[in-house]
């Protein structure tokens, strides 16, 4: 996957769970578990604005974009065609 | 172009996570009611798959009697084929005190055998057999359709196969009625002798089950982007 989510790095920096997280953020735990694993597909401008006023962090500090290799970005294969 | 195997083949491998968040938003699904028309489309289609199963039975029952020899001869062998005859009787039509002569050319009929041969006898029974075996296969996966769409679970893997299910039935199910009746006419039809009328070999196309196939095989496509849409909505977080 290209954008890695590095919320388990901020919990751990600001010394949070992942409950807390889920009370403060007003997001289920099953939610924020499905984008600490990194199976979410998209993440909403307000999820990212509350996630980062809670962790008092910038939506770089979560999210970080990955090279990767083995897979074409979609981009890339449209504008081959 | 979106690759519909593509993406069948990689929801396969996230089917763990999907089972994992059905179970977790198990009771929301549960406290959403169908809709009326959903639910008495499931009626329908339960007591009809039933009725479908129970009539199978009774025609494998029939079948075995038919192949053993055991049919006795005073329970008549009744098949009922339709056919196009080519009539010419003159007739008058009244209309608004007026008389005008009119003639009918051609009807449509069913022929009734009262008894036939043996053979024939084998022959419908397994004609019979096949067609039923068709039907009830798509009426199972209509069924297993209708169950998740009552559950509220709409655009699901399982429903874009039940669909493809069912248009490949319809489809065989029109090319065995095509081949059949082909046979039918050619080997049968052309055989009877009636005094006053005379069988043409016009033959039903069954085109509205191809076209069903083929709806049911575009509606199975819809079903794939709604899959991907959904799943796509279920992981914005």
């Amino acid at each position: 996957m290209a954008i890695r989510v590095n919320l388990d790095v901020m919990l751990a920096r600001r010394k949070m769970s992942l409950t807390e997280l889920s009370e403060r953020v007003g997001i289920t735990m099953s939610n924020l578990s499905i984008l600490k694993k990194g199976k979410a597909k998209a993440m909403r401008f307000s999820t990212l604005e509350a996630i980062c006023e809670v962790l008092d962090c910038q939506p770089g500090d979560i999210l970080e974009f990955e090279a990767d290799n083995s897979e074409t970005p979609n981009y890339v294969s449209e504008s081959r065609r | 172009m979106i690759n519909d195997k593509k993406y069948l083949v990689n929801n396969k491998k996230n089917y763990r996570f999907e089972v994992e968040f059905y179970h977790k938003n198990k009771s929301k699904m549960k406290n959403k009611k169908a809709p009326l028309s959903i639910r008495i489309i499931y009626v329908l289609t339960e007591i009809s798959f039933v009725l479908s199963v129970l009539i199978t039975l009774v025609i494998i029952l029939f079948s075995l009697l038919v192949y053993t020899g055991n049919f006795k001869k005073d329970f008549k062998f009744h098949v009922n084929m339709p056919v196009e005859i080519n009539v010419l009787d003159i007739g008058n039509f009244n209309f608004n005190e007026s008389r005008w002569e009119v003639e009918i050319v051609e009807a449509k009929g069913k022929i009734h055998f009262i008894d036939i041969a043996p053979v024939l006898k084998k022959w419908f029974v397994s004609a019979l057999l096949i067609a039923m075996s068709f039907l009830l296969l798509m009426m199972w996966n209509f069924r297993n359709f209708m169950l998740n769409i009552k559950k509220g679970m709409y655009f699901e893997v399982k429903n874009i196969r039940y669909l493809k299910y069912i248009a490949f039935t319809l489809l065989g199910l029109w090319i065995y009625t095509r081949i059949y009746m082909d046979i039918f006419y050619r080997r049968i039809v052309q055989n009877f002798q009636f005094e006053h009328i005379e069988l043409t070999c016009e033959k039903e196309d069954y085109n509205a089950v191809l076209i069903a196939a083929l709806f049911l095989y575009m509606l199975a496509h819809i079903f794939t982007q709604g899959s991907k849409l959904t799943e796509e909505a279920k992981l914005t977080i």
